[in-house]
């Protein structure tokens, strides 16, 4: 089975974890795709729109966890 | 605490669950309520879930992940995320600071007291212009560097890891919140303040109507539309981050809150001309009721002619053209507020206007001068000490003082907080010694946890202006006395210790408010009174004007509101009062004209002219610029035209009504 290994991100001495890193670029990517989801009026298929809204940012970043 | 204080206090237990409390007129407590209760237990499944998380990734100080919950513990979605990203971002600028401070000031121990002031100081300052939760982010950056910075003030080498430790917890306690939230389906921001926009414009139509029918004006009544309005924009400003499509609504909201603003000057404009009118008064009475009643039908196309009639019919230097005017104005602002509340619910995009808050600078001055003393003082008094535990008395007291300059009665807040630690302190010890008493287990935490955030929670959920602001505080003092850790330890001298330390703090604001650059209604009033004689100079001069119509509306609205928040206690100063409304008659109606002339568009010498009636107060030069915008053909639509004639002949009517402001301008000027 092939060994899943982590990017390390490391500025100025200071080691900043994976999960903040793969956090961080979930957000950036979360934050564009709002603006795809507020044309395919996305909240409206949802009872309730936050709790769809969290479990886009999850998958996100799982996939990012999982792929790289 | 009143509402605006709690919110610039970051505090929950105001904003809309609080206004939506009073509209009822249920102002109360009732500990069986359903939403206080599912508030209280949200808050404390937020809190359990953050000391979790602080455990299980072994964060040093984990209480401020439970402190972090409380402050964000706010009754809706929308102002909770608001308030977690300004605590984040306030959190690493403060961070950023305490780095920059320590790492030039180290060596100098009375440098690092005076930088370390000095940016409390400047924090204060860029709050005192802000509102809601952006003063709660920028004070926030002041005392985190107290927190971080002050704290190792003997030991600058952990300055760096203590501050990742800050963050850290800020971003377990903000993530806990968001899911809870989120999971428990919390009430949003939205639906509330569309029912709130709505209402506050059936106000304003029955104010109108009422007005129209007995000929005046109730000033209370105008004080409590104006002020429904401007507390409006603290929500409005939660929108954006309260769902994806928050930021159309923003938009929609503001022009609805501007809209309505714009109706309220135009009917007081109306009030203001009726009694010179005679029968056209009589018509445009008539006109202007069906005309409101035409528009809430959705009828408008059957709008009453005389509101309609152009300037040659009655003439453009008239009191009875400028009341057609506002009357035009005032329909097609209701109209206009009425499509936006459409658009509020179908949620297509619109452009909304900036709605820019009125701040007066000496106040932002007096407060961050307050910060400084207060904390340069106290720095400097505990550095002398000696005792490195009184460090955090510092912490404390840099995070109340920096909130107490931006709530209106710091006296208030001060006792509130008074209050609420001495509460902390005695449910703490019961928790701690009576209720815990050794246990170690995280399940029996969170359980004994259980009393010591319900309880206030239930008192923030009240929205009694009275218990809330004292539950909400409680909350938040609980966890910085309790000082949850992993492994507990259960030592009472750390309790007596750090418990007293922190009443220390808040007995040391309650003495700063009191005789430290108290701030008096005497000098908001004179401030307010001048800042109004400024920007009727500004209008005066040849600087292009920062805000547009909207912009202007809306903020003449909220320094409105303040002066009438202030309550004169001797004959002298509610003449002043009175003055002061004259003023701000006066400044509107000259803004009003500057802006009408730039938005004409031709011939610069037209807005010169304008200008220089205006700057040299003569009413004839200005109804001869009515006259002549009037008869002048150009490319600029009647609108415009009509909105500058009227304009001009309105300022030309209040400078014959106020000889007395204008003298006393004048010979200012002179």
């Amino acid at each position: 089975m092939m060994i899943h290994g982590f990017p390390e991100l490391v500025i100025g001495d200071v080691l900043i974890a994976p999960f903040v890193t793969y956090a961080l670029v979930a957000l950036v990517i979360f934050l564009l795709l709002r603006r795809v989801l507020l044309r395919v009026n996305f909240e409206s298929f949802f009872s309730n729109p936050p709790v769809a809204l969290l479990s886009v940012y999850v998958t996100v970043l799982a996939t990012l966890i999982v792929l790289f | 605490m009143t509402e605006v204080a709690s919110r610039v206090a970051g505090l929950p237990g105001s904003g809309s669950a609080r206004a939506e409390h009073e509209q009822g007129g249920q102002v109360g407590f009732s500990l069986f309520a359903l939403s206080g209760w599912t508030f209280a237990l949200r808050t404390w499944i937020a809190t359990v879930a953050a000391l979790y998380a602080a455990f299980w990734l072994q964060l040093g100080n984990a209480y401020s992940a439970a402190a972090c919950v409380a402050i964000l513990a706010v009754p809706t979605r929308g102002q909770a995320y608001q308030k977690a990203l300004y605590r984040i971002g306030g959190t690493i600028i403060g961070f950023m600071a305490s780095l920059a401070i320590v790492g030039l000031f180290n060596s100098t121990r009375e440098l690092f007291i005076l930088a370390f002031a000095a940016w409390i100081a400047l924090c204060g300052y860029v709050a005192s212009f802000l509102d809601g939760n952006r003063a709660y982010g920028a004070v926030l950056s002041g005392f985190t560097a107290a927190i971080i910075a002050f704290a190792n003030i003997d030991t600058p080498q952990n300055v760096f890891s203590v501050g990742m430790d800050r963050c850290a917890t800020i971003l377990v306690g903000v993530v806990a919140v968001m899911v809870v939230n989120d999971l428990f389906g919390v009430p949003e921001v939205f639906p509330n303040l569309a029912r709130r926009l709505e209402d506050t414009h059936h106000m304003i139509t029955a104010f109108v109507q009422k007005m129209l029918s007995t000929r005046s004006v109730d000033s209370n009544e105008i004080d409590e539309i104006l002020k429904t309005i401007v507390a409006l924009r603290t929500d409005i400003a939660a929108l954006p981050v309260e769902s994806i499509s928050g930021r159309i609504r923003a938009a929609a909201a503001r022009s609805a809150v501007a809209a309505m603003v714009r109706q309220v000057t135009s009917a007081r404009t109306i009030d203001a001309l009726l009694r010179e009118l005679d029968n056209k008064g009589d018509e445009l009475v008539d006109a202007v009721s069906r005309g409101l009643d035409l528009t809430s039908t959705g009828d408008e196309k059957r709008r009453c002619r005389p509101v309609h009639d152009t300037a040659d019919a009655c003439g453009a230097d008239t009191s009875a053209f400028v009341a057609q005017r506002a009357a035009e104005l005032l329909l097609d602002q209701n109209k206009r507020a009425l499509s936006l509340f459409n658009l509020l619910q179908t949620g297509r995009a619109t452009q909304g206007p900036v709605l820019p808050l009125f701040r007066a600078p000496e106040a932002a001055f007096r407060n961050a001068l307050r910060l400084f003393l207060a904390n340069l003082i106290a720095a400097s008094s505990l550095s002398l000490l000696g005792w490195p535990a009184v460090s955090n008395v510092m912490l404390m007291f840099a995070a109340v003082t920096a909130i107490s300059t931006n709530v209106p009665s710091p006296e208030k807040f001060a006792r509130d907080a008074l209050v609420a630690i001495l509460l902390a302190f005695a449910v703490s010890g019961i928790t701690e010694f009576m209720i815990l008493d050794g246990a170690d287990s995280f399940p029996l935490l969170a359980i004994g946890l259980a009393p010591a955030v319900i309880g206030p929670g239930l008192l923030v959920a009240s929205g009694n202006p009275k218990v809330a602001p004292v539950g909400t505080l409680m909350l938040i003092f609980t966890p910085l006395v309790l000082l949850v850790s992993n492994p507990p330890n259960y030592d009472p001298r750390i309790y007596l210790v750090g418990g007293s330390l922190n009443i220390i703090s808040i007995v040391l604001l309650f003495i700063t408010t009191t005789v430290l650059l108290p701030t008096s209604d005497e000098h908001k009033r004179a401030w307010l009174l001048r800042s109004l004689q400024r920007d009727f100079r500004l209008a005066l001069s040849e600087k292009p004007l920062p805000y547009d119509v909207d912009g202007t509306a809306f903020r003449d609205a909220d320094r409105e509101v303040q002066l009438r928040a202030l309550q004169p206690n001797a004959p002298s100063e509610s003449c002043e009062q009175r003055g002061g409304l004259r003023w701000v008659e006066l400044t509107s109606a000259a803004w009003r004209m500057r802006l009408a002339l730039r938005d004409l568009l031709q011939n610069p010498d037209i807005e010169e002219e304008g200008r220089l009636a205006l700057a040299a107060a003569d009413s004839v030069n200005l109804r001869l610029l009515a006259t002549r915008l009037v008869s002048q053909k150009d490319e600029a639509s009647e609108e415009v035209r009509s909105e500058a004639v009227a304009a001009a002949t309105w300022m030309a009517i209040l400078i014959e009504r106020n000889p007395r402001e204008i003298a006393a301008l004048n010979k200012e000027l002179k």
